[in-house]
């Protein structure tokens, strides 16, 4: 059979439902590619954050020079980080290709991070003592040594010094804390006051959420009641998130704050201590808000937990405490441990009720001190998610702090990514466990 | 004996912990599920205002020595009154600290008196000698019991005595003062000079307008901030005259019924009559025409019982008091009506309305300040087309906070819901058939292995913090997608065709593929003709734009078919909150497609059906109900999804269905205004509603999805 005949053959065999198997397909693998897309895009877009990128020097039609880093290319204008320029306010600049006439890469830039001007490019003045910094030939900064926080030759960088600067700027990133200005800082007060703010919420939510599923389970009467509070708190989990903020600003804080004011902090009235939106508030509203995901995930391991072995239990003459403390709990462990880690996941990422509760686009002092009680519960607090956003949408030079909100996106992505993922695993483990149980 | 004990002991330790733990797993699981039921109750409770609400009206009583007439105008702690034996017109004050009111005369007989009310009131007073004096309403230093006359903030002397003088409020620190002689038309301006201490407050009077002019009107008012003087009469004439004095255009209106009162409301721009055949109406200034006209907006019938004695602007609307103390308000912007009684201690009274109430007894007046305004909204206004003052027509407007001060909130949520089932809508349209589809792939087509890669790491999908979703859409997609929507039209007809043809490839390519054969390398070459799709419709698109739509497809489409492209639109919605949606659709979809047992489809493919026409007439038909519920479960969450709306479109409240427009949906606007509304007002109250809406909706989306699901599950096991 020739190769020719084989293939009309092959030909032959095809069907509609293969076209329609694959495009079915299609929309498996677009999905795919769209959140790899959306990952390999945070990238991308935060890269000007860490990566030492190079510096290029432009020509102008009318004869000018614009030195800086590319922040967004597009087919027919360029968005250029020109830094600190002594006419111009504006630290970043929106050209059209064609005004653009020659772009060279000099060897001499430098790209210096001064403690007052912000990011200047520049090639130092030869011989001069102290040095200084010529932008543009009118332009020159005499640099005194405590001034420059960082500086580079961003063009004649090996691998080794990119790899340095990258790790330095993740650290910034993650570590510095600025304390008067929310925009040119990491996100390390954002990322505290994440933290801060789901462990809060972590110490509500995980004794009421188990509690509230071994009632459901193991104590109350399994009559169709019960199996109708069941249908209803698994569909808490869908009601919008911004309900639960509309709740949580009405009641917690127009309502218990306002009371708590009255009682304990009437000297201070009519300034509110807790009649205002605050950590603590934030914390419970987030806790209303997942409970149904830890109620779900306990509920979920306790139906896992093989009814032959409470049996048993109780047929050897525990009493059901016993047999809850002894038995149930150690075996819904990793359940209850799956329903943190995704209440967890769930809170970090959530942003539209913390707007109505206490978050806020910057707050001078972490929400944590090293006095007494420790913790700032009246206060608001930065959150990563609200920083993406007002830094995003709020922000008044968007261009300038793009890299910034796309990093920050990033590293929330990829932290509710891996907490995600260790939920999921830790399910699997779960499921093995059990089957291991049941043989 | 030892033992004995220990084993008793022991079972009383026992029993003790086992009531214990008992006692704290049942009231804890109460509690927690009796607050989850709060977040409805409260929901409820703070929205019912919208309907019971009542005005709180505050009662304050002051003492006093003289009798009076009717007080002719009124500040917030002093009334402008006639007493009745002097016949003199003064001024009373109330104490402070006492309940006492004292009265002093004005320095002249006065003829003719004028108060624009307002945060703080001014007084325009004519006095029979011919002196016209403009007074502070509030501020008048000198202590209660003072007899000294107030010293004027700006005194003239008149040639001869004005028919008519009134002075109304057109804008913060802004007053003009119309006073009409015999032939002459004076409009004069006052500004007020905020000087640092607030005790010494200047006026800077500047004429805008004197002209020569003989009336047939008998009233007059300042209408839209004070650049058109209104002037009628009973017949239904009026004149409209401009603060530059070159434009008068006059109307007519239906002729007011007898004995009807206009009043120009807060805002400048409307009057409310109100007549004692019980007939409200309420007229607004329409500046859209070629000419400014006076346009009826609304009328409504609010019975009174008793005779009128008063009427008035009071808070955002008018009100009239009747003899027996009840009193009728009228909110022409939410055309909201309310009656309410007051008690009222003597038989021998008189009312006044201006701002408050004022009840004037023989030894004592009572003031009746309003200390919360009713939250109530009839249902029409929250849902209906209501036509508002300074508007061209009646629309659907949700205006929370007025433009300006004067201007009020209008809160029709009609856009609202539009807004938010336009991007449920598109949303749907986007994730709905792709979830479905790749449900259907994973379900049937996958081999287990790579289903078993697949799925989780499509629902880690629905763990993406919707912020970033939003971010990507905002900052990234839309400014994107305004210069490649010619290429995202061609990848969309451009990928299905690459599929097809890579079916057919897949068919030439050896190995002897049957259907009980898939290899997981399907998923590849998916992904490769998706991509040669996207690759495809760039090179076409980029040709064709550049050939055929040099300027671009967006600026083509606004100029040559008129359609207008907002950067942040339902396309960008769609696709972003698409992808938030589908994991949530894919996920169930996929369950229920997974649960259809094997024994169908194996025996549908032994009779000889092929692949596809065992899915169309057995799998899907099967697991139909359970992708219902998957499409509702989508929809409930677009519907609540807040982050991504708020960031990816432009909040405009407007109702189109355009895909090329944005919307405002109800999640959006409680996320942006819930932070600084007021508790305990009209919009608050409103903002609880939608969120009640919001719950109610998803609630019940899920929960019929959920049966759904469950009378599936039934179905299923019995098969």
């Amino acid at each position: 059979m020739s190769f020719h005949t084989r293939l009309k053959r092959r030909a032959q065999r095809w069907r509609s439902d293969d076209a329609i198997m694959f495009l079915c397909g299609g929309a498996v693998a677009l999905c795919l590619l769209a959140l790899a897309a959306l990952f390999a895009l945070l990238v991308d877009q935060s890269r000007l954050q860490f990566w030492p990128e190079p510096v290029y020097q432009w020509e102008t039609q009318d004869g000018t020079r614009i030195t800086g880093q590319i922040i967004e290319e597009s087919p027919s204008s360029l968005v250029i980080s020109v830094g600190h320029q002594a006419s111009d306010p504006n630290s970043v600049r929106r050209v059209t290709r064609s005004e653009l006439v020659a772009r060279s890469r000099p060897i001499d830039i430098v790209r210096v991070e001064h403690d007052v001007l912000g990011i200047l490019y520049g090639v130092w003045i030869e011989s001069a003592e102290p040095a200084i910094l010529s932008v543009t030939p009118e332009f020159k900064v005499p640099m005194q040594g405590d001034a420059i926080v960082r500086w580079y030759f961003p063009n004649q960088l090996t691998i080794i010094q990119s790899l340095q600067i990258f790790a330095d700027n993740i650290a910034n990133f993650l570590f510095f804390a600025s304390p008067d200005s929310p925009s040119d800082a990491g996100v390390f007060p954002a990322l505290v006051g994440t933290v801060v703010m789901v462990l809060l919420m972590t110490v509500f939510v995980m004794p009421l959420g188990v509690l509230a599923a071994i009632y459901l389970h193991e104590y109350a009467a399994q009559g169709r009641l019960t199996s109708w509070i069941r249908v209803a708190v698994h569909n808490l989990a869908a009601i919008p998130s911004v309900v639960y903020g509309v709740f949580g600003l009405g009641v917690f804080v127009y309502g218990l704050g306002s009371e708590i004011d009255s009682a304990m902090y009437s000297d201070s009235l009519p300034s509110p201590t807790f009649g205002e939106p605050g950590l603590l508030w934030a914390s419970l509203t987030l806790a209303l808000l997942t409970l149904p995901v830890v109620i779900v995930a306990t509920e979920e391991g306790l139906a896992r937990v093989p009814r032959s072995i409470i049996e048993a239990s109780y047929a050897l003459g525990a009493t059901r405490a016993e047999t809850l403390f002894r038995l149930i709990l150690p075996l819904i462990g990793p359940a209850m441990m799956t329903g943190l880690i995704l209440a967890i996941a769930r809170a970090a990422g959530e942003v539209a009720p913390l707007m109505l509760v206490g978050v806020v686009e910057f707050a001078p002092d972490l929400p944590i001190t090293t006095d007494y009680p420790f913790l700032r519960l009246d206060q608001k607090f930065m959150h990563l998610g609200y920083h993406i956003y007002d830094l995003g949408f709020q922000s008044i030079d968007i261009e300038a702090t793009r890299p910034r909100v796309f990093a920050t996106a990033l590293l929330l992505f990829v932290i509710v990514m891996v907490l995600n993922t260790l939920a999921v695993l830790l399910r699997n483990r779960l499921d093995r466990k059990y089957r291991h149980l049941l043989e | 004996m030892n033992t004995q004990t220990r084993v008793k002991r022991s079972r009383l330790r026992r029993s003790a912990l086992e009531r214990t733990v008992t006692l704290a797993v049942v009231t804890g699981g109460s509690l927690v599920l009796l607050a989850i039921a709060s977040i409805f109750l409260f929901l409820v409770w703070q929205s019912a205002p919208l309907w019971l609400d009542k005005t709180d009206l505050q009662r304050t009583q002051y003492h006093t020595n003289a009798r009076f007439e009717a007080p002719t105008t009124l500040s917030d702690r002093q009334l402008l009154v006639r007493e009745t034996k002097a016949q003199r017109t003064g001024i009373l004050t109330f104490s402070p600290t006492e309940s006492v009111a004292t009265w002093r005369p004005l320095g002249n007989e006065v003829a003719l008196i004028s108060t624009a009310a307002g945060d703080s009131a001014i007084t325009l007073v004519v006095h029979e000698d011919c002196t016209i004096s403009l007074y502070e309403g509030v501020d008048w230093g000198a202590p209660a019991v003072s007899k000294e006359t107030p010293s004027p903030l700006w005194r003239t002397v008149c040639d001869e005595l004005p028919m008519t003088a009134k002075i109304e409020r057109v804008a913060e620190g802004r007053y003009q003062m119309v006073l009409r002689y015999a032939n002459e038309l004076h409009w004069l301006e006052a500004v007020r000079k905020q000087t640092p201490l607030r005790s010494s407050l200047e006026i800077s009077i500047q004429p805008l307008l004197v002209v020569a002019s003989k009336s047939n009107y008998d009233q007059h008012t300042i209408l839209a901030e004070g650049r058109w003087l209104l002037e009628w009469h009973q017949q239904g004439a009026y004149a409209l005259r401009s603060a530059d004095g070159n434009r008068i255009v006059e109307g007519q209106i239906d002729p007011l019924l007898p004995d009807t009162q206009l009043v120009r409301l807060g805002s400048s721009y409307g009057l409310v009559g109100i007549s004692e055949q019980s007939q409200w109406v309420y007229y607004g200034l329409d500046q859209h025409g070629a000419e400014p006209a006076l346009a009826l907006l609304d009328k409504q019938k609010l019975a009174f019982n008793g005779q009128i004695m008063a009427m008035g602007a009071v808070g955002r609307g008018a009100a009239v008091i009747e003899n027996s103390g009840m009193v009728s308000f009228y909110d022409p912007y939410t055309r909201g009506t309310e009656r309410i009684q007051l008690e009222l201690t003597a038989e021998h009274r008189q009312f006044a309305l201006h701002g408050m109430i004022t009840v004037l007894y023989d030894d004592s007046v009572e003031l009746w300040r309003v200390e919360n305004h009713s939250a109530n909204i009839p249902l029409l206004s929250l849902f209906g087309e209501l036509a508002y003052e300074s508007y061209a027509e009646s629309s659907f407007t949700w205006q929370s906070t007025g433009i300006s001060p004067l201007s009020p909130p209008k809160f029709s949520i009609t856009p609202l819901l539009y807004g938010t089932f336009k991007a449920a809508f598109y949303t749907l349209l986007f994730a709905a058939p792709m979830a479905i589809a790749a449900a259907v792939f994973t379900a049937y087509f996958m081999t287990a292995s790579v289903r078993a890669a697949v799925k989780p790491s499509l629902e880690l999908l629905a763990a993406l913090p919707t912020v970033i979703l939003g971010l990507v859409a905002g900052l990234w997609l839309a400014p994107w997608l305004e210069h490649h929507l010619l290429h995202v039209a061609f990848a969309i007809v451009l990928i299905p065709v690459c599929l097809v043809a890579m079916s057919f490839i897949w068919r030439l390519s050896p190995g002897g593929y049957s259907e009980s054969q898939l290899s997981g390398s399907e998923l590849i070459l998916t992904m490769l003709a998706v991509g040669g799709g996207i690759w495809l419709a760039w090179l076409i698109g980029s040709y064709v734009e550049s050939s055929v739509f040099p300027a671009g497809l967006v600026s083509a489409l606004s100029e040559r078919w008129g359609i207008s492209y907002e950067q942040r639109n339902s396309i960008v919605v769609g696709v972003m909150m698409g992808l938030a949606v589908f994991p949530t659709i894919y996920t169930i979809a996929e369950d229920a497609l997974f649960a259809v047992p094997s024994h169908l489809r194996e025996g549908a493919l032994a009779m000889g059906a092929t692949e596809w026409q065992t899915a169309r007439s057995i799998v899907l038909p099967t697991a139909a109900p359970g992708i219902l519920s998957a499409v509702m479960m989508g929809l409930a969450r677009a519907i609540g999804e807040t982050m991504i709306v708020l960031m990816a479109t432009g909040n405009t409240p407007i109702i189109d269905g355009l895909m090329t427009t944005g919307m405002r949906t109800i999640s959006a606007t409680l996320a942006i205004e819930m932070p600084e509304v007021v508790p305990n007002t009209l919009h608050f109250h409103v903002l609880i509603f939608l969120a009640l809406q919001l719950f109610v909706f998803t609630f019940l989306i899920n929960t019929l999805a959920d049966v759904v699901r469950r009378r599936l599950r039934q179905r299923l096991e019995h098969l």
